[in-house]
């Protein structure tokens, strides 16, 4: 008799499980029967390990729970962008946290954000912030260039990403897939700043020069730290992770002399999702992750951010905001310029 | 209308309805890639002139892509079919002892999900250093392939003919008929299992990814991040995808797999090979061969955890993303074996029809993983229930289930052919219908077998990434992904953690596999 139950048992059992699956689980079953408002959806492009215990004590301060999606670091930012891009008609992320700003950009000026009023924002210099409020800058990070010192000599120590072109380091410099992330963003910025034709002259004495491409920022710092390469090009986040371990390396902020380009210094981006499910729910985390707490919490964590906020602590471990020569890019442009920017990196260093 | 009338009018409405919803499991999880190559298809295809297409074909790239897909691959069925050969023989044809240990092992292995494999091989190299490397890439795979070659191998070994072995011993000696008996009736196992390895690694990018190795399956994956169109990525993986089906089409027809035939009997094989002064030597090998692959692994992973205590904290912390894969695990693996038996039974006996089942296997098997994800996002992106549907973990499941439909079929199709066919017909002749057929004759006798596949495909399901990355829904991050993730960052102590609770994960249900196959397992080292 029982045996002739057995398709229905089974049946039985695995919609119950099923429909267990669809259960949330502990943490967040308050959060589906609470109010729409007590939950904010976040894409975050920073790092999980940095974005994640700030992110639970929003949760923890405002009771209003996050449902984050975080980056894959080969894919980074451009994968959470086309996500966006391809929710548009029935979107179901209310904050894009943006850990560079290129495609924030990109995203507003495809009308796949709202603005919003976030009371922080005057903190920030309006260089880091939309006049509209379609995106807020804060925490930098800075493109360098972190060197092997046992392999590269004071006297040899690189101070332009030119350097990555030079052929005595021919095969022995990195960076990191240009297609994502602040490599790619970097890219597009030097298609904004030097013009396109010189970006690809400079990108072309990379590629000729036999430049490593390597999956990510990480990977770059890790195997400059290990001595496979003389120097890369990386972020001040990955590299200081290295320095702090005691390794033998060096963080070279590029092209700050006089007659330099600048370092490049690219700002976490905040911005509300156009059509977002929770829109005062965004905003609110927009205002916790501007406030002065959370640029020093970021600052004085792992990643090492450089403040941006009026408040916070002016001096990251890294480098202090007035030490060093930013690279004057017009953002706006970098951005126009990213397809292109990215087309010609994935010709040149993705065959 | 008299009652009896009627509840028999009731029960064949119900026969029909359960009937349905097989044949549109069946026609859904097909649709899911199909849709998604016709649109890409259509996009190449039907465009306006002016349009770009949707894919750059540069003839440069795809050469390296299917030069590094091809290395990737052969080192890794090269790899995997040395370990398949050598412990498959010393564990099912040879009195080599502990070959029951090593059996068990093997199939812990297999068992193991990929990310976990991953995170140990990392541990003790640094992808970093063998990042672009096609050959270390394909090593990687082999290596995490082998138990699995391991286990299909030392079944097909087992499955040999006892009496041809038996008559050729009288003429020759065992090395000969080792190589020309027994070996030959095993190629196209060899063959299958190659075959095997070569879908699993062709169609998975994690690995390729993070060493950087341009494979079609990681340029499918870098295709659908960095363009806006899901086109481009599909596109990319047809070459991949007719190469699989053709492998595929090749292998299963050679087997006769869904036709009206007895399955090899796993256990029956020949007598054990004597290894005779050779057996200390080669078991202290094997022995020290295993220690010395797994132990600087363990090691290795163990090293990057500070403390007990703070692995229980991070295990703690990790605990929403393992329950996260345990449940969908379980509920994927429920659905695919709950439809499996019927489809298994349609790829057996369902007369013409079974070669649309036999077609959607291929397909399915053939799939690469990211392709699974774009079509069901096509699917289901949309506003409305699909929509809905979308925005819940149960797309996970979903996607569990085209990834493993064809597998839980093919692991079921044997226990079908198994059920003889005057079983069913004498059924029918007493009046049962489909339906009824399948409650009081097939489920019964292929329960046991039904449990295994269940095991088997739910540790798959709690495994897989290459879906689930671009499936997982806000808040719904399960291990394999958060594992993908901080993977690329190098293996910390969060990770070594994540790695080391998936395997206690993986534990549990090995060991009721293991339970559920004893009989078999005994038999293996029982016999000769």
């Amino acid at each position: 008799m029982l045996a002739t139950r057995y398709p229905m048992i089974l049946g039985l059992g695995g919609l119950a499980v099923a429909l267990c699956g669809c259960r949330r689980p502990a943490q967040e079953s308050a959060a589906t029967s609470a109010p729409v408002e007590a939950v904010v959806v976040v894409y975050t492009a920073l790092d999980r390990q940095f974005s994640e215990p700030i992110l639970n004590d929003f949760a923890a301060q405002t009771g209003i729970q996050t449902q984050p999606v975080y980056d894959t670091e080969s894919t980074k930012t451009v994968g959470l962008a086309n996500r966006i891009r391809a929710e548009a008609a029935r979107p179901r992320c209310d904050v894009f946290w943006n850990n560079e700003i290129l495609n924030t950009l990109r995203l507003k000026a495809e009308g796949l954000l709202q603005p919003c009023r976030a009371t922080q924002a005057e903190y920030f210099p309006p260089r880091y912030r939309d006049p509209d409020g379609y995106w807020y800058g804060f925490a930098a990070r800075a493109r360098v260039l972190i060197v092997n010192t046992e392999l590269v000599g004071p006297d040899e120590l690189p101070q332009s990403i030119r350097d990555l072109g030079l052929p005595k380091w021919r095969g022995r410099v990195g960076i990191a897939k240009p297609l994502f992330g602040t490599t790619a963003s970097h890219v597009a910025c030097l298609f904004a700043g030097l013009g396109p034709e010189k970006a690809r002259e400079l990108l072309d004495t990379w590629k000729q020069n036999n430049i490593q491409v390597v999956s990510g920022n990480k990977a770059c710092a890790e195997m400059v730290a290990a001595g496979r390469l003389a120097f890369a090009l990386t972020d001040t986040d990955d590299a200081i992770a290295e320095q702090e371990q005691a390794r033998p390396v060096r963080i070279v902020f590029p092209d700050s002399t006089e007659a330099g380009l600048g370092t490049l210094l690219l700002p976490n981006t905040l911005a509300v999702v156009k059509g977002a499910p929770h829109p005062q729910a965004a905003v609110r985390l927009i205002d916790y992750l501007l406030s002065a707490d959370v640029e020093a919490r970021l600052a004085a964590g792992p990643s090492a951010q450089i403040p941006l906020h009026r408040d916070a602590p002016s001096r990251s471990r890294v480098c202090n905001l007035a030490e060093i020569k930013p690279m004057e890019v017009d953002f706006a442009r970098a951005a126009e310029m990213f397809p292109t920017a990215a087309e010609y990196a994935e010709k040149q260093f993705l065959k | 209308m008299e009652p009896r009338s009627v509840h028999r009018r009731a029960r064949d409405w119900l026969a029909a309805g359960v009937a349905a919803a097989h044949g549109f499991v069946l026609l859904a999880v097909v649709a899911v890639p199909l849709q998604a190559i016709g649109r890409a298809l259509a996009a190449l295809l039907v465009r306006p002139p002016e349009a770009p297409s949707p894919i750059d074909i540069d003839p440069g790239r795809w050469a390296v892509l299917l030069a590094n897909t091809l290395i990737v691959c052969g080192v890794a069925i090269v790899t995997a079919t040395l370990f398949g050969l050598i412990l498959g023989i010393l564990i099912a044809r040879t009195d080599m002892p502990l070959r029951a240990g090593f059996a068990k092992a093997a199939a812990l292995g297999a068992c193991v999900p990929m990310y976990v494999t991953a995170v140990f091989f990392f541990s003790l190299v640094p992808a970093w250093r063998v990042q672009g490397s096609a050959l270390a890439c394909g090593l990687f795979y082999g290596l995490m392939c082998a138990p699995l070659s391991i286990v299909v191998l030392t079944a097909a070994f087992r499955a040999a003919d006892r009496e041809l072995e038996d008559l050729a011993r009288l003429d020759a000696d065992p090395r000969w008929v080792l190589f020309r008996v027994t070996l030959a009736q095993a190629k196209w196992a060899i063959a299958a299992q190659a075959v095997l390895v070569f879908l699993l690694v062709g169609t998975d990018f994690t690995i390729a990814d993070i060493l950087f190795v341009r494979t079609f399956a990681e340029e499918v994956y870098t295709q659908y991040a960095l363009h806006r169109s899901p086109d481009a990525p599909v596109l990319v993986a047809l070459p991949l995808l007719a190469t699989f089906v053709m492998a595929l089409t090749v292998i299963l027809r050679r087997y006769r797999l869904f036709g009206e035939h007895s399955p090899a009997e796993f256990g029956r094989g020949p007598r054990t090979l004597a290894l005779g002064r050779w057996r200390p030597a080669v078991t202290v090998a094997a022995l020290l061969g295993f220690v010395a692959l797994a132990g600087p692994l363990a090691v290795a992973v163990l090293r990057r955890i500070d403390s007990p205590g703070k692995f229980l904290a991070t295990a703690g912390a990790l605990g929403r993303e393992l329950a996260i894969s345990t449940t969908g695990a379980i509920a994927g693996a429920s659905l695919v074996v709950l439809f499996g038996v019927g489809l298994a039974w349609s790829a057996v006996r369902a007369g013409r029809r079974r070669w649309l089942v036999w077609a959607a296997v291929v397909l399915l098997l053939a799939l690469p993983a990211p392709v699974v994800g774009i079509g069901l996002i096509r699917l289901l992106n949309q506003p409305g229930l699909l929509g809905r549907l979308y925005d819940s973990p149960v797309t996970m499941v979903l996607g569990y289930l085209v990834r493993f439909v064809a597998l839980g079929i093919l692991l079921l199709v044997p226990s079908i052919q198994r059920v003889p066919r005057e079983t069913e017909l004498a059924a029918r002749m007493d009046g049962s219908d489909w339906l009824a057929v399948q409650r009081h004759v097939y489920w019964p006798a292929v329960l046991g077998d039904a449990a295994v596949a269940w095991l088997v495909v739910a540790m798959l399901c709690f495994g897989e990434v290459g879906a689930t990355v671009l499936l997982a829904p806000p808040g719904w991050t399960p291990a394999s992904v958060r594992a993908f993730t901080l993977i690329h960052f190098g293996v910390y102590q969060d990770l070594a953690v994540l790695a080391l609770a998936s395997l206690g994960c993986i534990i549990l249900p090995w060991l009721l596999l293991m339970y559920l196959l004893r009989r078999r397992l005994a038999a293996l080292w029982s016999e000769g």
